[in-house]
């Protein structure tokens, strides 16, 4: 398996780096959000002989118009020619209510809005020319109808992507609307997930307590625990993706991979 | 899900629910949203935010404002209107603000794209227009700022902006009506 770190800014550009070249990772995640508007040189250079992959955040494809995704697409084939990412990845949710942007986002409603969720996840590959692998949901809320790991196996079959499983959403999950995480094994296993994502959570301070998919702490036991049961079917070629997003330094993240290697091997 | 985005709302869900508490984590991202950009106004406005931000997110509800990167825009806008609040918007503070805009529009990677620059001019500030650019290289940390002079511009309502193509070049620029 393959590990890396995600590059969000460049502080964790240049931490990512050094765990490159000094072996404890094997390539980096890029937020594709924050390079844009960046020279596609400048990026090669900055990138050197480390592998990379692809991670939109705000591409929010239920909502945009099909020109506008077009546009965004242009920009991403571009960079997808230079830099040859071992895989794109995206997000499905909820941005906006009534054309208002959300401070956080929101999940999908998968029953009511099936057609159009596999409508656009079909449209948005085309555009890209590229298998698009989409990262399943931190719930925060308790909900009904088909379950996330039910959605996500009818929509791989239905438009052939792909899921970037990520273990720490699915435990956030798990805690905040009692999914249960066995109901992933099956799915993971048929579609031979092979990428994967693992951060820290914490609890937020209201009443009742809400786990949030934070990125700024350490690593969950829960994590932990659920990565090892996955570990045991992942192809070999998979990757891992350990998040950190904020309460970053060299120290907390090497020792966070370490964690994660160790388990692996 | 309006609960998301106005306290008002947020404080008619049922007090413990998952969903209060998602309301308040929310409105706490529209804090931040607001006033990490703008230390200025928050050491001005001081521990009691509520007092302004409730009131105005009622308004930004009312006014079905999209809360883009102009965000900042129309809150300066509606802060300068209130009669009470309206001191806490000197010339430091509106400066602060159309900056904050400017980096909040740099972020948006979708918003003009193809837009290297963005060039924002307020009448509550008439002798300087604000220039940010978006990073060019991954080695840039932060977003920067120039104060680009007066554009001479009339009949534009309160604020107005334009886009820069060009990575350096602030001229022959077309302005345009903020965003709802």
């Amino acid at each position: 398996m393959k590990v890396g770190t995600n590059w969000t800014s460049a502080s964790s550009m240049e931490i990512g780096r050094t765990l490159f070249d000094q072996g404890h990772t094997h390539f980096c995640e890029i937020l594709i959000d924050n390079i844009v508007s960046m020279e596609i040189e400048s990026i090669v250079d900055a990138i050197g002989e480390m592998p990379v992959a692809f991670h939109i955040m705000q591409s929010r494809i239920i909502e945009r118009s099909p020109a506008e995704l077009e546009a965004l697409a242009e920009i991403i084939r571009h960079l997808d020619a230079a830099l040859n990412p071992i895989y794109i990845s995206d997000h499905l949710a909820c941005f906006t209510h009534a054309g208002r942007n959300l401070p956080l986002l929101a999940e999908l409603d998968y029953d009511s809005q099936h057609v159009l969720i596999h409508e656009r996840v079909k449209m948005w590959q085309d555009l890209l020319g590229s298998k698009v692998y989409f990262e399943n949901y931190p719930s925060s809320l308790p909900r009904s109808g088909i379950s996330q790991p039910a959605f996500f196996s009818d929509l791989m079959h239905g438009t052939g992507c792909g899921i970037l499983f990520d273990i720490s959403n699915a435990v956030v999950a798990n805690v905040n609307a009692s999914d249960p995480l066995a109901d992933w094994h099956t799915v993971l296993q048929a579609s031979a997930t092979a990428h994967f994502h693992i951060a820290g959570y914490r609890y937020s301070n209201t009443e009742p307590a809400l786990a949030i998919d934070s990125h700024d702490v350490d690593l969950s036991q829960e994590s932990l625990a659920f990565a090892q049961e996955i570990l045991t079917y992942a192809p070999p070629d998979s990757t891992m993706v350990l998040e950190r997003d904020a309460n970053i330094s060299d120290t907390t993240w090497t020792a966070e991979i370490k964690r994660l290697t160790a388990l692996i091997h | 899900m309006e609960y998301y985005l106005s306290a008002t709302y947020a404080k008619q869900l049922p007090q413990p629910s998952a969903q209060r508490s998602l309301a308040i984590l929310s409105l706490r991202g529209l804090w931040h949203t607001i006033f990490d950009l703008t230390p200025l106004l928050q050491e001005k406005v001081g521990e009691d935010s509520g007092r302004i931000l409730d009131p105005f997110l009622d308004y930004a509800e009312a006014q079905s404002l999209s809360m883009n990167w102009a965000l900042h825009l129309h809150f300066l806008e509606w802060l300068l209107q209130n009669p009470e609040e309206g001191h806490l918007a000197d010339q430091d503070v509106v400066q602060e603000m159309l900056t904050a805009a400017g980096r909040r529009w740099a972020k948006e990677w979708s918003a003009d794209l193809g837009g290297k620059g963005i060039a924002i001019y307020c009448s509550a500030m008439p002798t300087l227009a604000i220039g940010t650019y978006r990073k060019h290289t991954p080695a840039e940390t932060h977003f920067r700022s120039v104060a680009l002079s007066r554009p001479g511009l009339s009949n534009f309502g309160f604020a107005t902006y334009a886009i820069t193509t060009q990575g350096q070049g602030w001229r022959k620029l077309s302005w345009r009506p903020i965003p709802n």
